[in-house]
C-alpha cells in the first residue's frame, strides 16, 4: 500500500512529479504531507519555466547582484511573485 | 511438592488438573508452583509455555548460561552478586571482547559494530517520479542531504535541482533501492550548479576574501586548499590545489574498515580585492555541489547531470577592483548495482573568472578548475579586464590563479565516477 503524493507547478498546478510512499513507514506516521514537510522549494512545469525563468537561476542572480543569503532571496521572490521579470525589475537596480 | 524437572503444558490434560485452574495456578495462589520457584537451591527448566508473572530474581539468584558468575567464563550472566545486581556477556575477565555492568559502570570491551546503512538506503521516501520541469529541494543549508527512495525515476522533461545550499556546499545523496532512470532530455535532469562551496565575500578597501573549502571537516578527502584565494595587492592570487584523488578504499586513521567515498562539493573562488577607495570588487563564485546516487538496482543514464560552479562576480568600472574567481566544479560519483544504459553526460565546470572594474590596474579572477589540466588563469596585466577562462575536463584539476593585482584566484576543479557496486551491501 502506497499514498502517492503529487508534486504540482508553482503556477498551473500541473502534476510535475509524484511521490509514493510506503504507507506502513514509521518516518512518515502521523505526519501532514506537504511541499514542505518533503523539503520541496519550488516546483514549476516546464511550460512556466519558460514563462517565468527558472528557480535556480534567479538565486544565482541573486547571489551576485545583491548576497549570498537565501532567505533575503526567498523573500525577494516572494515580493515578486516567483516571476523572473518581476524579480529582474528588483534585482537590476541593485548596485 | 510438584517435581522440579517438570514441563508446563496447559492443554495437556494428562495433568489432571482443569486448564483453568492451572492458569491461575501460575500466580500466587498455587502453593505448590510458588514454593517450586521460589526455591533457589536448584535451577529449574522451563522447556515450554509462556512466563506470564514477573520474575524478580532475588538476592544470589541469576540467570546464566556459559558463564559461572559475573565475569567469569563465556557466556552471560544476569543477577545478583554479592548484594548488586551485575550483567556480564562475552569472554569474561577479557579486556577485548566483553560487555559488563557492574552495578555502577557499563563498560564494552571490543568493537562496536554499528549498522549505518544498506546499499541504496531504506527507501522510506518512497518512489519518486518527475516528469516535467523542475522540482528544488530545499537543502536547508545541510552540508549532506540524504534521500531514501525506492526508485528514482526522472524522465520525460523533468529535472531535480537543489536550493539553499550550506557555506561550504552541499551533498546530495540519493539512495535508491530499485531502478534508478535519468534519462529526460532537460538541459540538465539533476541540477546542483553552484550548490558547492561559497565564494569569497566582497570586502572593503584594500580587502579581499578566501573561497570557501567545499567540505567540513567530516568530508575531507585530503589536507589541501581546494578554494581559491583572495585577491592580492602584489602578485596574483592562488587557485585552489587540485584535490588528490583517494583511494576507494581508504587507509585513514580512524576509518581503517570503513568502506566509504571520498566525494566532497566544489570549492568557493576567491573575491576580488578593491584596491582602494571606491568601487566593489567582484564576489568569488561558489562551487558546483556533491552527487552521489546509490542505485541497488539498474542504472540507466542518458541525460545530463550538471554540478558546474558559478562565475566569479566582476569589479566595478569606478577604481581599482579585481574580479572574483570562480568557483570549482563539483564532484559525482554514481553507484549502481547492473547497468541498462551509461550514455548520459556529467558536466562539472569551474566558472570563469570575473573581470576586472579597472582597465588599467585591476585584473580579472582565475577560473575555477575542472580538469586535468589548472583552471584558466585571470586576465594579466598587460590585458586586464579580461576573465579567466573556466576550467573543464574529465577529472580534478587546480583553479586558475588570479591574473595579476586584485583578481581572486579560482576554485578547485571536481571529478567524477561512474561504477558498478562491488563493495556495499
Amino acid at each position: 500500500m502506497i499514498i502517492r503524493y503529487e508534486i504540482k507547478c508553482r503556477f498551473c498546478k500541473k502534476v510535475t512529479g509524484t511521490l509514493d510512499i510506503p504507507i506502513d513507514s514509521r518516518k512518515h506516521k502521523g505526519k501532514t504531507f506537504s511541499d514542505e514537510y518533503f523539503n520541496i522549494a519550488d516546483s514549476r512545469c516546464s511550460d512556466c519555466e519558460v514563462k517565468y525563468g527558472t528557480f535556480k537561476e534567479m538565486e544565482e542572480e541573486y547571489r551576485k547582484k545583491v548576497k549570498d543569503d537565501y532567505e533575503g532571496f526567498i523573500q525577494c521572490m516572494k515580493r515578486n511573485n516567483y516571476k523572473k521579470e518581476e524579480f529582474d525589475k528588483e534585482v537590476k537596480n541593485v548596485v | 511438592m510438584i517435581p522440579r524437572e517438570f514441563v508446563y503444558d496447559i492443554e495437556d490434560e494428562t495433568l489432571g488438573i482443569p486448564p483453568q485452574t492451572l492458569g491461575a495456578s501460575l500466580g500466587e495462589s498455587s502453593p505448590g508452583l510458588q514454593s517450586s520457584f521460589d526455591s533457589p537451591i536448584q535451577p529449574q527448566t522451563v522447556q515450554s509455555g509462556n512466563i506470564i508473572v514477573p520474575l524478580i530474581i532475588p538476592t544470589g539468584g541469576h540467570v546464566r548460561s556459559g558463564q559461572t558468575a559475573y565475569d567469569t567464563g563465556t557466556g552471560f550472566f544476569l543477577g545478583d552478586d554479592g548484594g548488586t545486581a551485575k550483567f556480564s556477556l562475552g569472554v569474561g575477565g577479557s579486556t577485548s571482547n566483553n560487555v559488563t555492568f557492574d552495578g555502577t559502570t557499563l563498560t564494552v570491551n571490543g568493537y562496536v559494530v554499528q549498522k549505518v546503512g544498506t546499499f541504496g538506503g531504506d527507501g522510506s521516501d518512497g518512489a519518486l517520479s518527475i516528469t516535467s520541469g523542475t522540482t528544488n529541494i530545499n537543502a536547508s543549508s545541510a552540508e549532506v542531504v540524504i534521500r531514501n527512495y525506492t526508485s528514482i525515476s526522472i524522465t520525460s522533461t523533468g529535472a531535480l535541482g537543489l536550493t539553499n545550499p550550506a557555506t561550504n556546499g552541499t551533498l546530495l545523496v540519493l539512495k535508491s533501492q530499485g531502478n534508478v532512470t535519468l534519462t529526460s532530455t532537460a538541459t540538465q535532469l539533476i541540477d546542483l550548479s553552484s550548490d558547492g562551496a561559497a565564494g569569497g565575500a566582497v570586502a572593503g578597501p584594500g580587502a579581499a576574501a578566501d573561497g570557501n573549502p567545499g567540505s567540513d571537516s567530516s568530508l575531507y578527502i585530503d589536507t589541501s586548499d581546494h578554494f581559491g584565494a583572495a585577491g592580492l595587492s602584489t602578485g596574483a592570487a592562488a587557485g585552489g590545489v587540485a584535490a588528490g584523488q583517494q583511494a576507494f578504499y581508504t587507509s585513514r586513521t580512524n576509518d581503517l574498515v570503513r568502506k566509504y567515498v571520498a566525494l566532497i562539493p566544489g570549492s568557493g573562488g576567491g573575491s576580488g580585492r578593491v584596491n582602494d577607495g571606491a568601487g566593489t570588487s567582484g564576489v568569488g563564485g561558489r562551487g558546483g555541489g556533491g552527487l552521489l546516487i546509490e542505485s541497488a538496482g539498474a542504472l540507466n543514464f542518458s541525460g545530463t547531470i550538471n554540478v558546474n560552479a558559478a562565475a566569479g562576480g566582476n569589479g566595478t568600472a569606478s577604481d581599482q577592483t579585481g574580479g572574483g574567481g570562480g568557483g570549482g566544479g563539483g564532484m559525482v560519483v554514481i553507484i549502481y548495482e547492473t547497468l541498462t544504459a551509461n550514455t548520459g553526460t556529467i558536466n562539472k565546470v569551474g566558472g570563469a573568472g570575473g573581470s576586472s572594474g579597472n582597465t588599467t590596474t585591476g585584473n580579472g579572477g582565475g577560473g575555477g578548475g575542472a580538469s586535468v589540466s589548472a583552471g584558466g588563469a585571470g586576465g594579466s596585466t598587460s590585458a586586464s579586464a579580461i576573465a579567466g577562462t573556466a576550467g573543464f575536463g574529465t577529472n580534478t584539476g587546480a583553479g586558475g590563479s588570479g591574473g595579476g593585482l586584485n583578481g581572486g584566484g579560482g576554485g578547485a576543479g571536481g571529478s567524477h565516477l561512474i561504477i558498478q557496486n562491488t563493495a556495499f551491501t
